[in-house]
Formats: C-alpha cells, sequence, structure tokens
C-alpha cells in the first residue's frame, strides 16, 4: 500500500496478461475457422456452387491472427531475433540494450496504432465496404490493425516493466558481488 | 533525385544499415524493420505515414498469403503425432538391405517431412533424436550421423510446400504452385546425391572400421553384429504401413492437388490442415484439451513471428524505393561488368553471406526485390532461380548461426565439438553445391515439372 502506482501497474499487468493470453487462443480458434472455411468453399466449388464470400473471410480472419497475434508472441517470446552477437555482450549492457529494444517495440506499437485508428474510423464515417462481390463493412477487417498494435502497445508496457525489473536485479546483485569482493564492480561490466 | 541532399545510394546503404544494426543488437528481426521503415518514411517523407496502416494491412490482404498459416498448422498438427520417428523407422525396414541403410532411411525420412511440412527445425529434432543413437550404435561416427541429419533436414525449404518458396512467390510474383513444382525434382535429387555419398561413406569407411574393431568394447560389439544388415522379414516390412500411410497419403493427396491444378495451394494448405487435425486426433489422441492448446499456440506464435516481418519487410521495401534506393543498387549491380554469371555469383554469395545471419524469409523479403529485375535482364528464370535460393538458404541454414538444426543436433552429441560437427558436415555442404552446378547446367530438372503441368 505504500506504493499505489506500482500497485496499479502489477494489477494492470496481470489484467493485460490474462487478454493477451485470450487472445492468443482466439487467434488459433481464427487459424482453425480459416481451415474449415477454406475446405467447405472447396466442397462447395466442387459441387458446382460458386460462393465468393470464403477467400475474403478467411484472409481476414488471417489478418486477425498476425496483428492480434502479435501481442501473444511477443509475451511468450516468440518474435525471432538474431542473438548472435548479444550472447557475448555482458548482462549489463546486454540488459540496457533490451530495455531499448522493447522501448522501441513499443514505439512502433504506439505508432501504428496511432495511424491505424483513424483509419477504422474513417471506414465507418464515410460507410466504406469491400469492392468485392461479398461486399462486407470495411470496419470489420480495418478494426484488427489498431487492435493488435494497441493490445501489442499494453503488452510492451508489461514486458518493459519485467525486463526494466530483471535489469534491476542483475545491478542489485552486481552491487552485492561488489560489496562482498571489495571492488567497485566486476571486470568486464563496467563497460556500457 | 536527391532526397535532403543525399543520393538514392547513400540513402539505401543508411537505411540498410540501420536495419542491420538493429537487428544485430538482438531487437526483434520485424521491430528493427518496421522501426527502420517508419523512421525513414517520417524523415524523408512525412506526408505519407498515413500511408503505413495502409501499406501493412496490403501487405497481409491476400489470399495466397494464408497458406503460410494454413501449412504451419497442419505441420503443428503432425508434429504432435511423432509421424517423423516411424516414418524413419518404416524406411528403415523397407531399405535395410542397402549398405548404410540407416543414414540412407534418416535422409529419405527428412525429405519426406519436407513434403508434409513448411519449413523449422521440428524435422532435424525428431529425426535425430531417433537416428543419431542407433547410427552411433552401429559404428557411424558422432560428427558424421549429427552431420546428415542436420544438413538432410534442410531439404523442408526444398520439396514443397515450402514457407520460404511461399514468400518468394508473393515477393516476386510469381505462381506459388509452379514454385512447388519446381523444387519437387531438385529435391529428391539432392536428397539422391547425399544418399549416394552416405553409401559412398558407409562402404570406404563405417564397414573397415566395425571390421577393424575387435569385439572388446560392450558398444562396438553391438555395432560388430549389425554391420551386416539384420534381416527383415516382409511382414515386419508391411507391418509398418498403417502408422506412416495416413500421412503418406495426406502428404501425396496435398501436393497432389496443387501439382494437378485441382485446388490452389491455400485451398491444399486448408484441406490438408483439417485432415491432418482429424488424423492426429482419430490416431493419436489428438483430441485432449492439452494438445490442442499446444497445436493452436504453436501455430498462432509461429504465423505471428513470419507474417509481421513480411509486413514489417513491405514497410521497410517502401521506405526503400520512396527514397529510389532500390531501383538504384539494381542499376549499379547491372552495371557491374563481370559478364552475366559473375553477377549471379555476387548475388548468390551475397545471399549466402546474409543466410548466415539472417532467416530466409527476411533474406527473401529484404534483397530479393532488389535482385529480381537484374536476375530477369540477365535472361534468368525467376521459377528456376527459386530452386537455386532455395539450395543456397540450405547451405546457410546448416550453419551453426542462424540454422538450429546444428545446435538441436550438438546437445544430442555432447561427446563431440562443434567443430568437429562442422568439419564432418563439408561433404554434405558439397552435395548441395554440385546441386546448384547441376541445375545451372540442367535448369530443366527445375523447370521440366511446372512446364508439363501448367501450359
Amino acid at each position: 500500500m505504500r506504493n499505489p502506482g506500482k500497485r496499479l501497474l502489477s494489477r494492470s499487468s496481470w489484467a493485460i496478461d490474462g487478454v493477451t493470453e485470450i487472445s492468443g487462443y482466439l487467434c488459433g480458434l481464427a487459424v482453425l475457422a480459416a481451415s474449415l472455411i477454406i475446405t467447405f468453399g472447396v466442397i462447395v466449388r466442387k459441387m458446382g456452387v460458386s460462393t465468393s464470400w470464403e477467400t475474403e473471410l478467411a484472409t481476414y480472419l488471417l489478418i486477425l491472427a498476425v496483428f492480434v497475434g502479435a501481442a501473444y508472441t511477443q509475451k511468450h517470446d516468440g518474435h525471432i531475433s538474431i542473438d548472435l552477437v548479444s550472447v557475448y555482450i555482458p548482462p549489463k549492457p546486454r540488459g540496457v540494450i533490451e530495455i531499448i529494444g522493447s522501448f522501441l517495440g513499443l514505439v512502433v506499437a504506439v505508432v501504428v496504432s496511432y495511424l491505424s485508428w483513424p483509419i477504422w474510423w474513417d471506414a465507418i464515417k464515410y460507410n466504406e465496404h469491400s469492392e468485392s462481390l461479398w461486399g462486407p463493412h470495411l470496419a470489420f477487417p480495418y478494426i484488427l490493425i489498431p487492435i493488435g498494435s494497441t493490445l501489442l502497445a499494453f503488452q510492451y508496457i508489461v514486458y518493459l516493466n519485467k525486463k526494466i525489473r530483471a535489469f534491476r536485479s542483475i545491478h542489485t546483485v552486481t552491487l552485492k558481488k561488489s560489496e562482498e569482493t571489495g571492488r567497485v564492480a566486476p571486470e568486464g561490466e563496467v563497460a556500457g | 533525385m536527391e532526397i535532403l541532399g543525399l543520393s538514392p545510394m547513400t540513402w539505401g546503404l543508411i537505411i540498410f544499415s540501420t536495419a542491420l544494426l538493429l537487428m544485430f543488437t538482438g531487437i526483434p528481426i520485424w521491430v528493427s524493420l518496421a522501426g527502420t521503415g517508419i523512421l525513414f518514411v517520417f524523415i524523408t517523407n512525412p506526408n505519407a505515414m498515413a500511408m503505413v496502416p495502409h501499406k501493412l494491412f496490403e501487405s497481409l490482404n491476400d489470399f495466397t498469403l494464408l497458406t503460410i498459416p494454413l501449412f504451419i498448422l497442419m505441420a503443428e498438427a503432425i508434429a504432435q503425432s511423432r509421424a517423423s520417428e516411424s516414418m524413419f523407422s518404416a524406411i528403415h525396414k523397407w531399405f535395410s538391405w542397402m549398405p548404410g541403410a540407416l543414414g540412407v532411411s534418416n535422409l529419405i525420412a527428412a525429405g519426406f517431412m519436407g513434403m508434409v511440412t513448411g519449413s523449422g527445425p521440428a524435422g532435424a529434432a525428431t529425426i535425430g533424436g531417433v537416428g543419431i543413437p542407433e547410427m552411433k550404435k552401429r559404428g557411424y561416427p558422432g560428427p558424421f550421423a549429427g552431420a546428415l541429419v542436420a544438413v538432410g533436414s534442410t531439404v523442408v525449404i526444398l520439396i514443397p510446400p515450402s514457407i520460404p518458396m511461399i514468400i518468394y512467390g508473393i515477393t516476386t510474383q510469381t505462381s506459388v504452385g509452379r514454385l512447388f513444382m519446381a523444387g519437387l525434382i531438385p529435391g529428391f535429387m539432392l536428397v539422391a546425391i547425399q544418399c549416394i555419398w552416405v553409401v559412398f561413406y558407409h562402404k570406404m569407411f563405417i564397414e573397415k572400421r566395425v571390421a577393424a574393431e575387435p569385439v572388446t568394447s560392450p558398444s562396438l560389439g553391438a555395432a560388430a553384429m549389425s554391420a551386416i544388415p539384420a534381416k527383415v522379414t516382409w511382414k515386419e516390412r508391411f507391418s509398418t504401413l498403417p502408422s506412416i500411410l495416413p500421412f503418406v497419403i495426406l502428404a501425396f493427396a496435398v501436393l497432389g492437388s496443387i501439382l494437378l491444378g485441382w485446388a490452389s495451394p491455400s485451398e491444399a494448405a486448408g484441406v490438408g490442415a483439417v485432415i491432418a487435425l482429424l488424423i492426429v486426433a482419430v490416431l493419436f489422441q489428438g483430441y485432449k484439451v492439452s494438445t490442442l492448446k499446444k497445436i493452436f499456440t504453436m501455430t498462432v506464435n509461429e504465423s505471428s513471428m513470419i507474417l509481421l516481418i513480411m509486413a514489417a519487410a513491405l514497410l521497410f521495401g517502401y521506405a526503400l524505393s520512396d527514397v529510389y534506393a532500390t531501383q538504384t543498387m539494381a542499376n549499379a549491380l547491372m552495371g557491374l561488368d563481370m559478364g552475366k554469371w559473375g553477377v549471379f555469383l555476387i548475388i548468390n554469395l551475397f545471399v549466402l553471406l546474409l543466410g548466415i545471419f539472417l532467416p530466409p524469409a527476411a533474406i527473401i523479403l529484404l534483397v530479393i526485390p532488389i535482385f529480381t529485375p537484374v536476375l530477369t535482364q540477365l535472361g534468368f528464370d525467376l521459377i528456376w532461380y527459386c530452386v537455386v535460393l532455395m539450395l543456397i538458404m540450405q547451405i546457410a541454414l546448416s550453419m551453426p548461426t542462424v540454422g538450429l538444426n546444428l545446435l538441436i543436433v550438438k546437445r544430442m552429441l555432447p561427446e563431440n565439438t562443434m567443430g568437429q560437427l562442422f568439419k564432418a558436415s563439408f561433404p554434405f555442404l558439397l552435395t548441395i553445391i554440385v546441386a546448384v552446378f547441376i541445375l545451372c547446367i540442367f535448369p530443366q530438372i527445375a523447370l521440366w515439372l511446372p512446364n508439363i503441368l501448367i501450359k
């Protein structure tokens, strides 16, 4: 209760993690739905009925899985990166780089959501429809990018908080070590 | 066409170095690319910022792209069934009469995994888990067995369905169906060349080694015994069929429907994923919630990872072409006075060098748009080049840097060093280079199938 800000952060990160987890399962179901819809389309086509909505709907489900799934993938550290150089960097500067990297990810997510919400709003305002035969309202697919990037931004805040805490713990370990050995800092960890 | 006082070439170099620098610090690839793209669009053409979400949306609003998550779903479902292990032991029973049967079975099983999965080191892990201990028991040197599995498993990107090929098709606007057909025969050819090397090695070194060693140590006792191929009865051979037949039929149905033009790759992948889920649910207890959860969350993780790189690379490419850097760099390459094959060699060496650090998807998305106009103008077929590119990527994936195969295999061989494994993989890498040469001399090996099947 000493620090209400911290409590709010830990409670909201619990909520954000929960939402992210659920969104991940939802995306899995979206891929399943896409495969079922395509299978249905193939069967129907073989029976001589031509439909146009499956292709488009399945594609929108894919966009859902990718953009909304981005936060889930981030939570599980699934976004591939090159660790060829970073494994040789000592823990402290590496911690700094990871924090900068996560911050950059946060900036990208915020910029994309800032730019993409208006596009969804425009689709509603001007009642935009897809140009296909099926012609669904574009507000549905267009909301996927802003939702995904906003969720990703929140997930990055949680992630960044974790990274900063981990970095602090490296810092305290280093300080404790230096107290024990009587040195200021162990060799190789001064740089950074 | 100077922008803010800098030439397109300078801009190109600045944009590329920024992205590479960010990537090498360990920042996720998609963040590095999207960050660089957005930053440079903002610097050079701030009015175009409103285009960013449109570009992101359009990059994924493509029915062909659906092939990627659907093939990933199919592969993740099959991964839950231990198909690669039963495949390996079944093939071994059928090929037991051959010298080097174990090694050959490993290579063929890897090739088969290529027919049901699109990419990924999963094949190396499962095949190696059974194959490597078995090979060591029968006198194969550890590094040789490890290199065989690590390099052999990279063939999944050459044999259709292949996720890097889908990305290539979308990037270069070539037909994914044609690319798949082009990869099939070269894929089988590469497996065959590697099998020849294994049989030769077995005849020359392993049989002698096993025969020379007296039956003193208990481990070599078993080796000496199994140097003579164990008799496998026909009954045993046929008894392996039920465990592998569903997957063989699935593989041929998915590929066949694409090759014969009955279904588009996305449709074949969708139906394939549904059938794979059914097979796994019915025959391998895949209806459990924990199994299903694993299949779907892994699919989301991998799809989102690879397709976000794709969307981010499009933003990056937009930033590059917005300052006319793409065209300028292609022209500079064309201006090199080195002849057709000289330029070809430079392009491939460059791709190989990048491939040591970047995954195939990222390379195809970043540099292939620059190379395609050059290759077309020099008279190279883009379908044929895709096959060559996949072979080069295979070499890159066999390096212990981005290719996880060697790292996975190393964990199974704790008593061997990475250096020994790396050395043992050279002959296998040489087989890939031989395949590249054969393809350069006889391009028809890749182009024959797509040309007869699609008029």
